[in-house]
């Protein structure tokens, strides 16, 4: 025979469970619009977590578009220069956003010319080391997109937990930029942490708000990030010592070896991937995003234009933007001299759209 | 579907108020089957196929066993069910570290052979489904139980998606019979079942993956890299994390059945206060333990001859409740240690006889069962270690007392308040309920305990998902 196994119904406590159940649902409701209201105070913006998820939706949305897909590839400065409302508005198009922070938009380029499905625009933020290649997390994000079944897009359980969970965070400052509530709650309430100025929507593209930040601490540390290398900063140094000595480090930099970036077999293996795209019917643009100040004196002498850019847009078939070589486009100010400020993405877009010619027709 | 997903609690709502708006037992019953299959197939859809097969084949032998007078065939017809459900078991959960064992005996004698790689994914809960529905087919055989049963009851028996995929083992006898009668939760179930489920989810949610897991993932990563300080406050944090992960996915399921009216049975019941090793497995995964005595122990003939075949019984038991949880020597070491713990445990108070009267003495008391604590974390070790290697750099470890601490202070402080806090309320709470000890409490504290669980829920939620623990068993 059985043993007895006790179970909790034959236990069941019997207790005024309304008040009980609706006491502790108002006190969390209170606690979680107290903490929402002292963000909103401070400054704070929901934003959605930039997760490999939210990127494999829109990886796989922009194979399911077709010809209407205007798929942007690249890293932050695309990321934070363009409005696709006003890009959806303009163009006709749907804008899908797979640029990623800090990444050589080639992989995600390569996988979206090897992709039979990709009949759309493909607008590629271009950096002078693009054809150097090298794997960073793009390369593993766009590997693992191939590795998945074509039905992706069949709303799985995963597919449906990371749409809502997006969902959720996108109602509430405490989840701003993939914090926990309780890193919110410690830093961002209790403690003066630093204010958000950055902000991810739901399609991927952000917001940045350079009058949050402090300036030009955050320009110099962007200088000094494009910089690289090993130099040491000066310790407690004013804002005219530090600006003249990121000044000496620039004229220190040397161009790169354009035999090796720009080789005639990389350009050609460029081209083959555009050839792709259009043999499809797609349509490849290549922009070089605006950069400002010291990121710029930088940039020109590490890449000049002649060993670089130029010659890139003599060899490639794909249309090509460089932003100096456009009145509308040449005169934005990044603040921190590689990002354009969010109040600068429409007037952007919309020269850019113009610059190359996508205008809906 | 995890029980800590907005996914579940969508489903959970759309389910819930779908079956209260139907009137009709038998439709509500088709209901409950329905989303048990959703739920099943959200991991894995083809997998369902599995589980179905299983369950139609376990519902037409039982009825063809409970039919049949003649005990030779019923003796066949049994073995059928045993074969083929734990053949199933065996293919997905066993296939491939047998074969690795194969081809490492091989290579002992000098054999080389290589098979192709079988990439087997284990279908999630089979070891809980298979057994729940073994529990029928053995007990339609001893004629504890019927086996004229419909199929709608049969299926949602073994399906109910509360105990689908982690349990608790819930037996036939336990949920047959409550599919017979019309269930619609009482107000005091409902309460009750809402107020685990929250409960449940705190224990998961708050404590073992905030306050536990960080602490065991660091130190079980480079367990070369830490002291003893560090390997001890992950010890300790993994016999925190398992038990606040395991138990609180049985409290949701509870809760979750009974907020559809039924009842499950109870399956830990504070088991870091257990005075001995016998006395924990009657708290610890008890669904589990009950179910390897009385299908296994017992069979084998539990304690009713000799010594020595007890000890036998006792070991081969708790071997095969190791290997229960996954295909790994590591199981089956922890299943053997507890065996031996038993055995001993066995051993001693044989010797001791009338003179095992500690439970009088409340210091010796404590010593008891602190002391029994102590082994059962430091048997967690096998349990979380992956393979010998990072075993014997976690128990060497726990001697390296001249590595200086390298885990975040606050972190292995709070991780360590919070188990000892846990072995503290055990202790206090050792023979008595949760629901007894909730009741006590007065409304204003009942309602700050829910708020503050459902606040810390909040607080802790939006970092990585992770899966319970024992979905992989």
């Amino acid at each position: 025979m059985h043993s007895s196994i006790s179970s909790s119904n034959q236990r069941l406590p019997s207790l005024a469970w309304r008040p009980i159940l609706l006491g502790a649902v108002l006190m969390l409701i209170a606690f979680v619009a107290a903490m929402e209201l002292r963000l909103a105070a401070k400054g704070f913006h929901p934003t959605v977590t930039d997760s490999e998820a939210l990127w494999q939706t829109e990886r796989a949305r922009a194979r399911s578009l077709g010809k209407r897909a205007l798929i942007i590839v690249g890293a932050s400065r695309i990321q934070l220069g363009l409005n696709l409302e006003v890009l959806r508005r303009l163009t006709g198009l749907e804008p899908v956003q797979l640029a990623l922070d800090g990444t050589n938009p080639l992989s995600v380029f390569e996988g979206l010319a090897r992709d039979s499905n990709i009949r759309g625009v493909v607008l590629v933020d271009y950096y002078d080391f693009m054809l150097a290649g090298g794997t960073d997390y793009s390369h593993n994000y766009e590997k693992r997109f191939e590795s998945l079944p074509i039905n992706y897009s069949f709303p799985d359980y995963a597919k449906i937990e990371s749409y809502l969970s997006q969902r959720w965070r996108w109602m509430l400052r405490s989840y701003a930029d993939g914090a926990k509530p309780l890193t919110t709650l410690l830093i961002r309430i209790f403690s003066n942490a630093t204010p958000q100025y950055l902000v991810t929507l739901p399609n991927r593209s952000r917001l940045a708000d350079y009058q949050q930040v402090e300036m030009p601490d955050m320009y110099y540390n962007r200088v000094i990030r494009i910089l690289g290398g090993t130099f040491e900063r000066p310790a407690q140094a004013t804002h005219t010592e530090l600006q003249r000595f990121i000044e000496s480090q620039i004229l220190k930099v040397e161009p790169h070896d354009d035999k090796i970036f720009m080789s005639q077999p990389r350009l050609e293996y460029l081209e083959s991937l555009i050839q792709m795209i259009r043999n499809r019917g797609g349509q490849v643009v290549f922009v070089v995003m605006p950069t400002s100040g010291m990121a710029r004196d930088i940039e020109r002498r590490r890449y000049p234009r002649s060993r670089f850019w130029d010659r890139l847009a003599a060899q490639i078939s794909a249309r090509t933007i460089h932003f100096e070589d456009f009145p509308a486009l040449r005169d934005f100010v990044c603040p921190d001299g590689s990002h354009l400020d969010y109040r600068d993405q429409v007037r952007f877009t919309t020269a850019l759209v113009a610059a190359a010619s996508l205008e809906r027709r | 579907m995890l029980f800590n997903s907005l996914t579940f609690l969508i489903f959970f709502v759309l389910v819930f108020i779908l079956h209260r708006l139907m009137s009709s037992w038998a439709a509500q019953k088709r209901l409950l089957l329905l989303a048990s299959y959703l739920f099943y197939a959200a991991w894995n859809p083809p997998y369902i196929l599995i589980l179905l097969f299983s369950t139609m084949l376990d519902w037409w032998l039982a009825r063809v066993i409970w039919r049949c007078e003649d005990d030779r065939r019923r003796r066949k017809l049994l073995m059928l069910s045993l074969l083929s459900n734990l053949s199933l078991l065996g293919f997905f959960k066993y296939g491939s570290f047998l074969l690795a064992n194969f081809q490492s005996a091989l290579a002992t004698f000098g054999i080389l052979y290589q098979p192709p790689a079988m990439d087997i994914v284990l279908p999630v809960g089979i070891s809980f489904y298979t057994f729940a529905s073994l529990s029928y087919t053995i007990d339609v055989y001893r004629r504890e139980i019927r086996g004229d049963w419909s199929f709608l009851d049969y299926a949602l028996f073994v399906s109910f998606f509360p105990h689908l995929v982690a349990g608790p083992i819930v037996r036939a006898y336990q949920l047959l019979p409550q599919m017979t009668v019309p269930r619609r939760a009482s107000a005091d179930q409902l309460g009750w079942g809402l107020v685990l489920l929250v409960i449940g989810l705190w224990s998961k949610v708050v404590m073992a993956d905030n306050i536990f897991a960080p602490i065991v993932d660091w130190v079980y990563e480079k367990p070369a890299a830490y002291g003893a300080l560090d390997t001890w406050s992950a010890v300790l944090a993994f016999a925190g994390q398992i038990y606040y992960d395991f138990s609180g996915y049985s409290l949701c399921a509870i809760g979750i059945a009974l907020c559809f009216g039924f009842e499950f049975p109870d399956n830990f019941r504070h088991p870091y206060a257990a005075r001995g090793f016998s006395d924990f497995w009657r708290r610890w995964h008890i669904s589990l333990s009950t179910w390897l005595r009385d299908y296994l122990y017992v069979p084998l003939g539990g304690n009713r001859s000799s010594a020595w075949l007890t000890q036998r019984n006792l070991l081969l038991t708790m071997l095969i409740g190791g290997l229960w949880h996954g295909a790994s020597w590591m199981f089956v070491l922890w299943g053997g240690l507890h065996g031996m713990y038993l055995i001993i445990e066995r051993a001693w108070r044989k010797r001791l006889g009338g003179r095992w009267t500690l439970r009088r003495n409340g210091f010796a008391d404590a010593l008891l069962t602190l002391g029994t604590f102590l082994v059962v974390a430091l048997t967690w070790i096998p349990f979380r270690a992956p393979d010998w290697s990072v075993l014997s750099q976690v128990v060497s470890g726990l001697f390296r007392w001249d590595v200086p601490m390298r885990l975040e202070s606050m972190a292995a402080l709070v991780s360590l308040v919070a188990i000892a806090a846990t072995v503290r309320w055990h202790f206090a709470l050792r023979d008595c309920s949760l629901e007894a000890e909730f009741s006590r409490w007065g409304t204003v504290a009942q309602t700050a305990t829910v708020a503050v669980c459902l606040i810390a829920i909040f607080l802790c939620s939006g970092g990585d998902e992770r899966a319970f623990i024992y979905f992989q068993f």
